[in-house]
């Protein structure tokens, strides 16, 4: 699990940069809170005092779901379709109406730009999921399908055949 | 190499949980994928950028946990630098500074350099057994003074 104490680090390391893109627009951006609610999404808030003065709050929600995905491998063991963790719907919203584009306001895509987008990414689903970020998208931007390691990692297990195994091909 | 196969990806009140079903399996030469993307034509303003423009390159690896992951340039002007990479960390980016000598010895034109990427991970058991990638391409540079 990752818990929201963890998720409230990440919002707090992306605070100053959002914060310094709400005041180029005349956003004062005073906190950011990261939670989740059940059974699949998460919320990234901030609490705000627009450009009139009002205070108010814009907020990204985050969709999580799986998708299928198909990769290629040369062995033959592994699997060439598995499903991945995915964000399958990203929605902003403002307490002010006014406010039509948080996400360009706030710049909140500046992290993902700054994740290369290796293999899961967040998926589009006709809304803002491809121009906008929240949360849970960039982190999930980062992760492969496969995770290569040395095969030392793995503890040798006392065969209990002691049947000679078969000469070792070129396999790592 | 580990593949994970999510069966679930939600949330409690207390944070994002998942389910998963592990894949361990070998991995071979013909596994290993290295991609590099970046620009290989790039036109530089030495006015704006002096004469020693950066150029940005992604890097995708796939089956592969280097031990060496190198970048060399070549040609017009020299450079070479480590890329790091991990199980967790297949994709990244790198820059490539293009140091060229400065005027008068270089003046408006077109400079050529190769770039190449090499990576390689030998076998913990078998350290007679290597892993290999390998990309190069032709970076063309264009000078061009705007004023």
């Amino acid at each position: 699990m990752l818990p929201t104490t963890t998720l409230q680090t990440v919002a707090d390391a992306a605070s100053p940069k959002i914060v310094a893109a709400g005041a180029r627009h005349g956003i004062t951006v005073s906190t950011l809170t990261a939670s989740t609610s059940p059974p699949n999404t998460v919320i990234l808030t901030a609490d705000c005092t627009f450009p009139a003065g009002d205070p108010g709050t814009i907020s990204v929600t985050e969709t999580l779901g799986t998708q299928t995905v198909t990769w290629e491998s040369g062995e033959p063991a592994m699997p060439t379709q598995v499903h991945v963790p995915v964000v399958t719907k990203t929605t902003p919203s403002s307490s002010d109406d006014s406010i039509s584009n948080i996400f360009e306001l706030l710049d909140l895509t500046w992290w993902a730009r700054n994740i290369w987008d290796n293999v899961v990414g967040t998926v589009a689903s006709g809304d803002a999921a491809s121009k906008v970020s929240g949360i849970i998208g960039p982190l999930l931007a980062s992760l492969p399908y496969a995770y290569p390691f040395p095969n030392n990692y793995i503890p040798s297990i006392e065969p209990t055949d002691k049947t000679p195994p078969p000469p070792r091909t070129s396999r790592c | 190499m580990l593949s994970l196969d999510w069966t679930s990806f939600g949330a409690t009140d207390a944070g994002v949980v998942g389910g998963i079903q592990w894949s361990l399996g070998n991995r071979a030469q013909d596994d290993v994928v290295l991609t590099i993307e970046g620009q290989t034509y790039i036109t530089a303003d030495p006015v704006q950028f002096g004469y020693n423009p950066q150029a940005e390159f992604t890097w995708t690896l796939q089956n592969l946990d280097p031990d060496s992951f190198t970048w060399t340039l070549t040609g017009d002007a020299q450079a070479q630098g480590i890329i790091v990479a991990s199980p967790f960390t297949q994709a990244g980016t790198f820059t490539v500074p293009i140091n060229l000598p400065s005027p008068p010895n270089v003046t408006r034109g077109t400079y050529q350099f190769t770039l190449s990427v090499s990576a390689s991970e030998t076998c913990a058991s078998d350290p007679t057994k290597v892993l290999t990638a390998a990309w190069s391409s032709l970076i063309n540079l264009r000078l061009v003074p705007s004023q």
